[in-house]
């Protein structure tokens, strides 16, 4: 395959599989903790985290990985004080850090970033830096959800009793806060800011109503993302749509082709 | 047997303004079949939370096996917890023996597998309360009873020294409920200390070597023939109680309902 030769869609695909893989794995714990809205709050918060990056002359990734975790842990502690409500929380935060984002870039008058490719995504912008912080990344997350496993699925699933029999629920909940900020961080390169919740979102989703095992379901979700992103940034190759987007389009398709075949499943064996 | 194993100090809580627990000195041995009994709001979840650390009195202290419950560290895992309204997402996708299995969580220990060994206590649990069948079961598919059996056998897994339920009997049918209880008399055998909470006085007081009555206030607590004898469950229920004789021990139905549901 020609596109396979050109070394920008080498490293693509390459970032776009461990992305695809990351975002499949860690979407389900988010699906099931219902902290998708989280989730796009956060990767709204990253734009003004990447802003805040190149006004100060820092590395801008590194920047907005350090803005985002403290942003999802700032939310978190919000809900947590009971003074307000998730969605109140989250809307206020992803709405402000962006605003801070337009701010600060505006400021920098002159300086050419390529504000476009930071929402939309931009594949042809992927360097080696990108894919080695990508991959050091992508094993703290996967290093963090198999050590927590045990520990993560019981805060979802009971956070009462993870509390009675002494787990560190506070730090849990912010683990996986940060893991869901790093995550935003490295896939902004290849989905885009407003586009990445979807990752996060939609495979487990699809997955989550195939499988009562949670171990399938993360094999299936993992299966549908990776399948996807091949797929989808190949197809935005031929096609010369934007590869975020495409992603995302298959994506979602996938996920209504499935919930019909699910329900028509069901339908014939309600039992099953 | 003498030795206290739960002690509740001068404890006062509430939800201001509403007091919901006042000045409760409470005293538990080891090995002690403690009923609480007590109206609705009279604060016995309130004090197992208390017990079990989930809540935070504004005065008093409480300790359990002679330390603070935050100082209790790996000792907090041999703390059976039978919750009455488990906050669970039975959507979750997880099979009965991996939730009973999380009952051991706190034994095994941060980020490691369960073993072997710890399936087999899962299996033990579930064959205690008849759910063996059920192992490779979602817990979805469970019927109001069969869940709480499982949140009964999720609390033995974990090899308690103490057993807290809340209403344990619940949503489960009579002849469950009796065997429910040979199993508690068995446990209590072993010496394992067993507080709960029951809306069945007639039936705890066969079964528990003492009775807290809890109505904001600590009314009572001593021997259930004592308590019943004493005319404490007419102060605490009110005339609308009405009682019905079952053996030598007053069944009491609360606002003439039934004691099973």
């Amino acid at each position: 395959m020609e596109i396979l030769q050109l070394a920008f869609m080498q490293r693509a695909l390459l970032i776009g599989l461990i992305v695809g893989a990351l975002g499949a794995t860690l979407g389900v714990f988010v699906v099931l903790k219902r902290l998708s809205f989280m989730g796009a709050g956060i990767s709204h918060a990253a734009f003004g985290g990447i802003a805040l990056g190149y006004f100060l002359g820092w590395n801008p990734i590194l920047t907005a990985v350090i803005f985002c975790v403290s942003v999802g842990i700032g939310i978190s502690m919000l809900i947590e004080s009971n003074q307000i409500k998730e969605d109140t929380a989250v809307g206020v935060f992803f709405t402000s850090t962006m605003a801070l984002g337009i701010l600060l870039i505006g400021l920098k008058k002159g300086y050419n970033i390529d504000l476009f490719g930071y929402l939309f995504g931009n594949i042809l912008a992927v360097s080696r830096e990108d894919l080695i912080i990508s991959l050091v990344i992508g094993v703290i997350i996967t290093f963090s959800l198999y050590f927590f496993y045990k520990e993560l699925t019981l805060s979802i699933l009971d956070p009462e009793m993870a509390r009675v029999i002494g787990l560190p629920l506070n730090f849990l909940n912010y683990l996986l806060v940060s893991l869901i900020a790093l995550f935003i961080v490295i896939s902004v390169r290849i989905v885009g800011i407003i586009l990445v919740s979807a990752l996060l979102t939609i495979p487990a989703a699809t997955a989550l109503r195939w499988s009562k095992n949670l171990k399938k379901v993360l094999a299936i979700s993992l299966i549908d993302s990776l399948g996807c992103t091949a797929g989808g940034l190949t197809l935005s190759y031929y096609l010369d749509t934007a590869s975020g987007a495409t992603i995302v389009i298959l994506t979602t398709l996938v996920f209504f082709v499935s919930l019909l075949l699910n329900i028509v499943n069901r339908k014939i064996q309600p039992t099953a | 047997m003498e030795e206290p194993i739960v002690e509740i100090k001068n404890v006062s809580f509430s939800y201001p303004p509403l007091e919901v627990l006042e000045d409760v000195n409470l005293t538990v041995k080891k090995g002690e079949f403690l009923a609480i009994i007590g109206p609705n709001g009279g604060g016995k979840t309130t004090l197992l939370k208390i017990i079990l650390g989930l809540l935070k009195p504004q005065k008093g202290e409480v300790y359990v096996a002679g330390k603070r419950i935050g100082e209790l560290r790996k000792w907090r895992s041999k703390i059976g917890y039978v919750p009455q309204a488990a906050q669970i997402d039975y959507t979750f996708p997880i099979t009965v023996e991996e939730f009973v299995m999380t009952g051991r969580f706190g034994l095994i220990g941060l980020g490691k597998r369960p073993r072997p060994s710890d399936w087999e206590m899962v299996q033990k649990a579930l064959k205690e309360v008849k759910m063996e069948e059920w192992s490779k079961k979602q817990i979805g598919e469970l019927s109001g009873g069969q869940r709480q059996k499982i949140l009964i056998a999720r609390s033995l897994a974990s090899e308690p020294e103490i057993l807290i339920l809340d209403e344990p009997t619940t949503a489960v049918d009579l002849e469950s409920s009796e065997s429910f209880y040979e199993l508690l008399l068995r446990l209590h055998k072993e010496e394992i200390t067993i507080i709960t909470v029951s809306h069945d006085v007639g039936v705890v007081a066969q079964y528990a070597d003492s009775i807290a009555c809890l109505n904001r206030r600590l009314i009572k607590h001593n021997r259930p023939e004592e308590v019943i004898r004493e005319g404490v469950l007419e102060e605490m229920y009110g005339k609308e109680a009405a009682f019905f004789h079952h053996g030598v021990i007053p069944h009491i139905v609360v606002q003439k309902t039934p004691p099973e549901r």
